[in-house]
């Protein structure tokens, strides 16, 4: 017997659109793990250039997402708030580094804070610091890219937000510090959370901004995707290993951000 | 029962101007009395509710709680909500969602430098007064409509301020919860000796738990008096539906009185012409399954929309040829077993209808 088609079931032509889309998603994480020789895959990973390169890639990724949701999360609830002309500024200020090629960033930030940089110069004459091309630079390239992703998450977390919430603490006698710490805060954890996550992945997949901020120096400022472009002119072998290390890296954080945030919608 | 002097808990005198509202209002409760505000939608409530809370300022005049003036514009006085001495229960509650029912309510208590351990014992102690006990451990989102009223209530009242604003606390819940709530409120808050400003659109309610009643229309609140006098003789269509009493538009033409081609009726002595304001007592109309012989009296027939036992009497509202609010002894409904979608008949004695001209 033949079950009576189902409400839900789609027109032939948007499957196919669907089938096409998910397709071109899977199709080169295929192409990659089908070529891997899994016998040797471990050994190749277990290089120095590589093991190097993990450890900067993963300390600085977290501390740019860390930095990240220290400062997008009073951005993205300031802009919430802002209701006045500088708030179109400044979301577009917010949103360009998310359009903006990483190379043309990570230029900008060489521009402002390297040696003779508007900011570099006073900061090198005065506290002999110097940020491109260390470790540091790696941070800042990737916290330039991946703030936009914790203000975004947490202006829109915001909105969606009963503002009367607020009303009822501060009619139970919560001041500003009080409905800030232990209700607009709590209840905004699951966009930080998120917001978190989401700039912790684009911080690990930076390339533009750090090879041109940092460079590309083995053991200080190589991150994987760097070892991996690196890689890929020398070792064809080697840049699997560390893509397929990648693809585990982020398919992590995107398990990681499903249970965080998608159970609880 | 109202205080004199400084002892209101709240004195209101103030214009409120926003976008295309307006409200003009004069309201005093006071202290440990209980007041209940009446309007149909959309005429304000709310929002003369937030300026007492502080979630609005007021454009002039001014708000005085409990001897405090917290608001006033012409002598640049402003007090944020979390320094005036209210509680306020909304409507849909607001109970965090991140916290259990024992941290709701003992919310105010850390706000003012309680320990943990020594809010949650207070709080503890309101729920076991308040005859809630049992809900302290629960989460939130276990909590039933009812339940979760409760809490809100707890958490407003745990440090007894001197002015309570309850914005529809029957709304949402259904009929059993309804009127649980409505007796935990009555016990509690008349036992509480807080100052409420309530609304609320539950005319049993009102007359149960509220001393005076202010009715809230087209943006101009105007003080009714004791909820007793909202049935006799209510002075508005909005007034007269929400105390149950039939109050209609008509026109008299030719010794007939005309409410609309479908209802017409009968009336003794009419000496009247042209429109007039008709009333008619809920309890002056009675229900037949079959329609009654005689005269002077006027047959309707009409189809049940809604019964609902008040006590003694049952409250039947019809909806054809046109709505009308019927009291009848709960023994007769017994007797008759109205049910919704029923078709009866109602009569009227012509001698129970009042007619008023209208003024022009």
């Amino acid at each position: 017997m033949k079950s009576p088609p189902s409400v839900q079931r789609l027109p032939l032509v948007v499957r196919l659109a669907a089938s096409t889309g998910a397709l071109f998603l899977i199709i080169p994480i295929v192409g990659l793990v089908g070529k891997a020789s899994w016998s040797s895959l471990l050994l190749d990973l277990k290089n120095e250039l590589v093991l190097d390169a993990l450890q900067i890639s993963i300390t600085s990724s977290i501390a740019a997402a860390l930095l990240a949701v220290l400062f997008g999360t009073p951005l993205g609830i300031a802009m919430a708030r802002i209701t006045n002309k500088w708030s179109v500024v400044l979301r577009s200020i917010v949103l360009l580094p998310m359009i903006l090629p990483p190379v043309v960033g990570g230029s900008a930030l060489l521009f402002a804070l390297g040696r003779n940089g508007i900011f570099g110069k006073p900061l090198f004459q005065t506290t002999g610091l110097i940020l491109p091309y260390s470790w540091a630079g790696v941070v800042i390239a990737n916290l330039f890219v991946a703030l936009p992703f914790v203000v975004l998450s947490v202006e829109s977390g915001h909105r969606l937000l009963d503002r009367r919430y607020e009303l009822a603490s501060a009619s139970l006698g919560a001041g500003a510090n009080r409905r800030l710490t232990s209700i607009t805060l709590p209840l905004l954890r699951p966009s930080i959370l998120a917001g978190g996550l989401l700039a912790w992945g684009r911080a690990l997949g930076e390339f533009g901004a750090t090879i041109t901020f940092a460079g590309n120096m083995p053991g200080t400022t190589q991150t994987l995707p760097l070892a991996v472009y690196g890689a890929l002119e020398t070792d064809r072998q080697l840049a699997l290993a560390i893509s397929l290390l990648m693809v585990s890296l982020s398919l992590f954080i995107v398990i990681t951000m499903r249970q965080h945030w998608w159970s609880h919608r | 029962m109202i205080a004199s002097g400084n002892d209101y808990a709240l004195e209101a005198q103030f214009e409120l101007r926003r976008g295309n509202l307006a409200i003009t209002a004069n309201i005093r409760v006071g202290a440990g009395e209980i007041v209940a505000l009446l309007g149909p939608n959309g005429a304000g409530k709310t929002t003369l509710l937030e300026c007492v809370a502080g979630a609005l300022a007021i454009s002039n005049g001014h708000i005085t709680i409990s001897g405090a003036t917290v608001d006033d514009p012409g002598a640049g006085i402003w007090q944020p909500p979390e320094n005036r001495q209210i509680g306020m229960v909304f409507q849909d509650n607001l109970l965090f969602p991140h916290m259990n029912v024992i941290d709701n309510v003992a919310f105010s208590l850390r706000c003012n430098g309680h320990s943990k351990k020594s809010a949650r014992r207070k709080a503890a102690e309101v729920l076991l007064f308040l005859g809630v006990a049992e809900l302290e451990r629960k989460p939130i989102e276990e909590l039933s409509g009812g339940q979760t009223k409760q809490v809100a209530i707890a958490r407003s009242i745990i440090q007894e301020p001197s002015l309570l604003l309850l914005d529809e606390p029957l709304s949402g819940l259904d009929a059993l919860a309804s009127s649980k709530l409505r007796a935990f409120a009555v016990n509690n808050l008349k036992a509480l000796q807080i100052g409420c400003l309530l609304v609320t659109h539950d005319s049993d309610f009102v007359v149960e738990i509220a001393d005076r009643v202010y009715v809230l229309e087209s943006g101009i609140v105007t003080e009714f008096g004791q909820p007793d006098d909202l049935r006799p003789k209510p002075n508005t269509p909005y007034v007269a539906d929400f105390a149950g009493t039939n109050s209609y538009n008509g026109m008299v033409r030719n010794g007939q009185l005309v409410i609309n081609p479908s209802f017409q009726l009968q009336v003794a002595n009419l000496s009247t012409v042209g429109p007039v304001n008709v009333s008619i007592n809920p309890r002056s109309i009675s229900l037949h399954r079959n329609a009654s012989q005689g005269s002077p009296r006027n047959n309707l027939p009409v189809v049940i929309d809604s019964v609902e036992s008040l006590g003694d009497i049952t409250r039947i509202v019809t909806y054809e040829p046109t709505p009308l609010v019927i009291d009848i002894t709960t023994i007769s409904a017994n007797e008759l077993n109205v049910r919704q979608g029923e078709h009866l008949w109602a009569t009227i004695k012509a001698t129970e209808i009042d007619v008023e001209p209208l003024a022009l």
